[in-house]
């Protein structure tokens, strides 16, 4: 059974729309990430969730059960907020225990149960300590805290690393996924920031004003994504994206004429059906491009990126295009220089002009 | 040429500071020294200092306002005031900053339009209320005018303060199961403390120096306050300065203090509304 | 057991406010409406009684003496306190560190009642008996107190009422030039301007929505000031300080005419609303409304 479930889900808050008939299902135990551009209605639908914004149509069940009017507590969730909203009167423990204190826990078992939550997260030195003298990291352990001390059956994470400098970040997304890892628990996770869904999710939901656009294990969506929108969104640098005309189609494979990859026309695997005269785009990404003196594809490089592992080269192909291309190790390329590079067939997509995938 | 100029205003600036020091103390001063003198001495001459420091003038200073009676009736009518005040500003500021009940914006212009709203305009036909309800002189029913008048100037002040308490954590407080109720006790309340203690002192000084209502409403010899006590004294102890100036001392010294010990919270709620900051 | 909406529960919250304000303030505020087209002495019912109330009032030569006493005393205090506090506050800043202590002393007659300093002045300064204007009087020039005289007797009030107020403006203009951004002066003063220059370039305009704030209420509180009138002249000698307050106060105590007095109270507050339509209408901008 699955752990939660969508079933059309919107809400309106007046006359906007800011979800539309959101379907989902999690199973018991997965890492989810909501992703998506600010404003796309992500975090609202995790407050949905946490029942701390009302659901106008649809209905939202875990384990199987209706949840859509209820009270946060008995809907059996746990929230770690972005600021991580600690209670800045109270102590580290009384901050973890203050669920637990308002639903009548006796204090013995109260500081037990704050006890083991502490040592899971290594606070136990702090727990006499008001948020203010913690540092950072401490300050988002305390807020996971708060939630596993409740036992949720879902965790929710609303944008938790956004206040961290980058380097806290790394080190706090990969105690998340140990924390996952150790509790076996469902989580929900809401980033804007797509490393973070690649990284650590089974399931990423792609969002975009409101609607779901796309659902899949983060490798799926990186290789297989259905729209442009979750193929732009998804990878970094970002995809290429050239515009292009449907020559001819035969069978499964598509004849494209793309300008600004010069006169030699490109032979793409298709998913669905195109036609022949159809406007399209044509998409690849960075690292299926390949510098070859004797690649098809001329152009000029314009900047060169050099992070040591690996180079970026941002040029300028025929016809006013713009391309990215990555090579390993250290590029040799200067600015202004002309360079030739060649596909990787294997590695390119087509888009209607609505942005589906063809 | 700026210091030749500042040369010649900084010992003018000097003065006018000197000067407004003195006139600000000299009226308290002469309350001081006055206090502790007989009565033809302060005729004499109000600016020689005191002989002795005996008590006698406190004496019949205190006999004469009748402060025994007054005090206790000044710290339950202010006391009760504060308390009625804090509670029910306290509350008001929680839901007015949150914004969560239909009709905000009204009751927000509503209490800021009563933030000036002159006592004489309801004055009149609530004493003619009082007087048919016979709780002319009741502590407790002075106290909820004075609180009344109190509460716009003290809400705007508190909900400075839940505006400055991140809306997030009334939602972390709701997921941790508390109800509103529970999330103002537990969470809002303890935040916003030095708010509770400014409106506390601002409102205990307002309605302990407060004399329209309280001289309307508090009629009878036992419903006297401190300020109506030490007025009673005007006329009839005329030829007793100096009890006239140990009443007056009696009347500001714990004032004077209270104000000095607390006046950061004192300064910073009376400017707070008159200064964007 | 339901629990109640969140909404609810905000609204319980801001119930016993809103139900003291109403019973305290709005009803009777609404009686006074009813009352100032009334014959009513506060006790038997009221009989309708249209306009009569105002043009007995506008026919009534002490009322025109308070509308003149109260516009006087708008004026002084428009200039008086408000250019004693600019220049004490505009000091205050060149002495940041004894500034505090400057407050203190300043604030210091803000904070006593009004009843404890009106007699403090009345027997121990303006007494021609026992205050320090009789020992001059006495001792180096004669003098009269000033109280007694009807020429005198509203300045003579005005400069207790003064003394009492005017740290207040001090000590609100001096929190308001404190937000003056630190740059700006920085940048005035390697210009090398002037203290005046200083003020009237960079201080004012910084300190200008304040200022305006302050000339509002002000103007209101002028249009109602009573505390001071009352306890040390109660309106005379001569009905020379005849406030409109105190105007009101008599008609409704001393002769029960209290559909009068509501009438004057009207009046007062037609002129603090005027004053009260800028004040809400700054204030909307701060409160974001």
């Amino acid at each position: 059974m699955a752990a939660l479930t969508f079933r059309s889900v919107g809400k309106t808050f007046g006359d906007t729309e800011v979800i539309r008939s959101v379907d989902l299902d999690v199973d018991d135990g997965e890492f989810v990430v909501f992703v998506g551009p600010s404003g796309c209605g992500k975090s609202t639908l995790l407050r949905m969730l946490a029942g701390l914004e009302n659901t106008t149509s649809g209905t939202i069940a875990i384990d199987g059960r209706d949840v859509t009017g209820m009270l946060p507590i008995e809907r059996g969730v746990a929230m770690v907020f972005q600021s991580y909203a600690l209670y800045p009167h109270m102590t580290v423990e009384d901050n973890i225990g203050f669920g637990l204190r308002i639903a009548g826990v006796p204090k013995a078992e109260r500081q037990r149960q704050v006890r083991a939550a502490a040592e899971i997260l290594q606070l136990t030195p702090y727990l006499q300590r008001k948020p203010k003298a913690l540092s950072g990291g401490q300050r988002q352990r305390v807020a996971i805290g708060r939630a596993i001390v409740k036992s949720p059956k879902i965790f929710l994470f609303d944008e938790p690393l956004s206040n961290l400098d980058a380097e806290l970040r790394v080190q706090m997304r990969l105690e998340i996924a140990a924390l996952h890892q150790r509790l076996g628990a469902t989580m929900i996770y809401v980033t804007h920031d797509q490393v973070e869904a690649m990284t650590l999710a089974d399931k990423i939901v792609v969002l975009r004003g409101g609607r779901v656009e796309q659902v899949g294990r983060p490798i799926e969506l990186y290789e297989d994504p259905d729209n442009l929108f979750v193929a732009g969104f998804i990878g970094s640098p970002k995809m290429n994206f050239l515009s292009a005309t449907v020559l001819s189609v035969t069978g499964k494979v598509a004849e494209v004429d793309v300008p600004g990859l010069g006169e030699t026309p490109v032979f793409i695997a298709l998913r669905g059906v195109a036609a022949p005269g159809q406007p399209v785009t044509l998409g690849f990404r960075p690292e299926r491009a390949a510098i070859d003196p004797e690649g098809s594809i001329a152009a000029t490089a314009r900047t060169v990126e050099q992070l040591g592992s690996v180079s970026y080269v941002y040029a300028d192909g025929v016809a006013g295009a713009s391309v990215t291309i990555e090579e390993r190790g250290h590029s040799d390329l200067r600015p202004g220089e002309a360079f030739r590079f060649s596909l990787d067939a294997t590695g390119l997509f087509l888009f209607d002009a609505d942005g589906k995938r063809l | 040429m700026r210091s030749a100029s500042s040369a010649l205003s900084r010992p003018l600036a000097n003065a006018f500071l000197a000067g407004a020091v003195l006139v600000a103390l000299l009226p308290l001063l002469l309350v001081v020294i006055n206090a502790f003198k007989p009565h033809a001495a302060v005729v004499a001459n109000p600016l020689s200092l005191p002989a002795s420091l005996g008590p006698d003038n406190f004496v019949r200073a205190w006999s004469g306002g009748k402060f025994s009676i007054a005090i206790v009736n000044s710290l339950l009518l202010s006391g009760t005031t504060v308390m009625v005040t804090l509670a029910c500003a306290s509350l008001a500021a929680f839901a007015l900053a949150r914004r969560k009940i239909a009709g905000w914006q009204f009751i927000t212009v509503y209490f800021l339009c009563a933030t000036t709203v002159p006592i004489q305009l309801f004055l009149f036909p609530l004493y003619f209320i009082y007087a048919k309800l016979g709780i002319l002189g009741n502590f407790a029913g002075t106290a909820l005018i004075l609180s009344a008048i109190n509460l716009p100037i003290s809400i705007f002040l508190l909900r400075a303060y839940v505006l400055s308490i991140p809306q997030e954590l009334d939602d972390a407080a709701f997921m941790d199961g508390a109800t509103p109720f529970q999330t103002f006790r537990h969470v809002i309340l303890p935040l916003m403390r030095p708010g509770l203690i400014t409106v506390a002192i601002i409102v205990f000084l307002n309605s302990w120096n407060e004399f329209l209502i309280t001289s309307t409403f508090q009629k009878g010899r036992d419903n006297i306050t401190m300020t109506l006590g030490y007025l009673s004294m005007n006329g009839t102890y005329a030829t007793d300065q100096g009890a006239l100036m140990a009443g007056a001392f009696i009347l500001i010294a714990p004032v004077i203090v209270l104000f000095l010990v607390l006046q950061r919270f004192f300064i910073s709620g009376m400017t707070a509304g008159a200064v964007k900051g | 057991m339901k629990r109640l909406s969140v909404r609810t529960y905000h609204a319980l919250f801001v119930t016993p406010a809103l139900v003291l304000s109403i019973a305290i303030v709005l009803l009777p505020a609404l009686l006074t409406f009813g009352a100032a087209f009334s014959n009513w002495d506060g006790v038997s019912a009221p009989s309708f009684a249209g306009l009569n109330n105002f043009s007995s009032l506008f026919a009534d030569p002490v009322f025109w003496t308070a509308i003149a006493n109260n516009s006087l005393w708008t004026v002084i205090f428009l200039t008086i306190p408000m250019g004693i506090a600019l220049l004490a506050a505009s000091l205050l800043m060149r002495r940041q560190r004894a500034s505090a202590a400057f407050q203190a002393i300043f604030l210091l007659p803000y904070v006593l009642s009004p009843v404890a300093n009106a007699m403090i002045w009345q027997n121990i300064i303006l007494s021609p008996v026992s205050g320090l204007l009789g020992f001059v009087s006495k001792n180096v020039l004669p003098l009269q107190s000033p109280l007694t005289q009807p020429e005198t007797a509203l300045y003579a009030v005005a400069a207790v009422d003064i003394w009492h107020f005017w740290g207040y403006l001090t000590v609100v203009f001096f929190a308001a030039m404190r937000q003056t951004p630190e740059e700006q002066l920085e940048a005035a003063l390697l210009e090398n301007a002037s203290g005046w220059q200083v003020f009237r370039f960079v201080t004012l305009p910084n300190i200008l929505p304040t200022l305006g704030l302050m000339l509002v209420l002000v103007t209101i509180f002028s249009f109602l000031t009573f505390d001071y009138i009352y306890l040390i002249t109660q309106g005379g000698p001569a009905r020379a300080t005849e406030m409109l307050s105190t105007y009101a106060y008599k008609f409704a105590f001393t002769s029960f005419q209290v559909g009068k007095a509501a009438a004057v109270a009207l009046v007062m507050c037609f002129f603090g609303l005027i004053a009260s339509v800028v004040y809400v209408r700054i204030s909307r901008a701060s409160l974001e409304l």
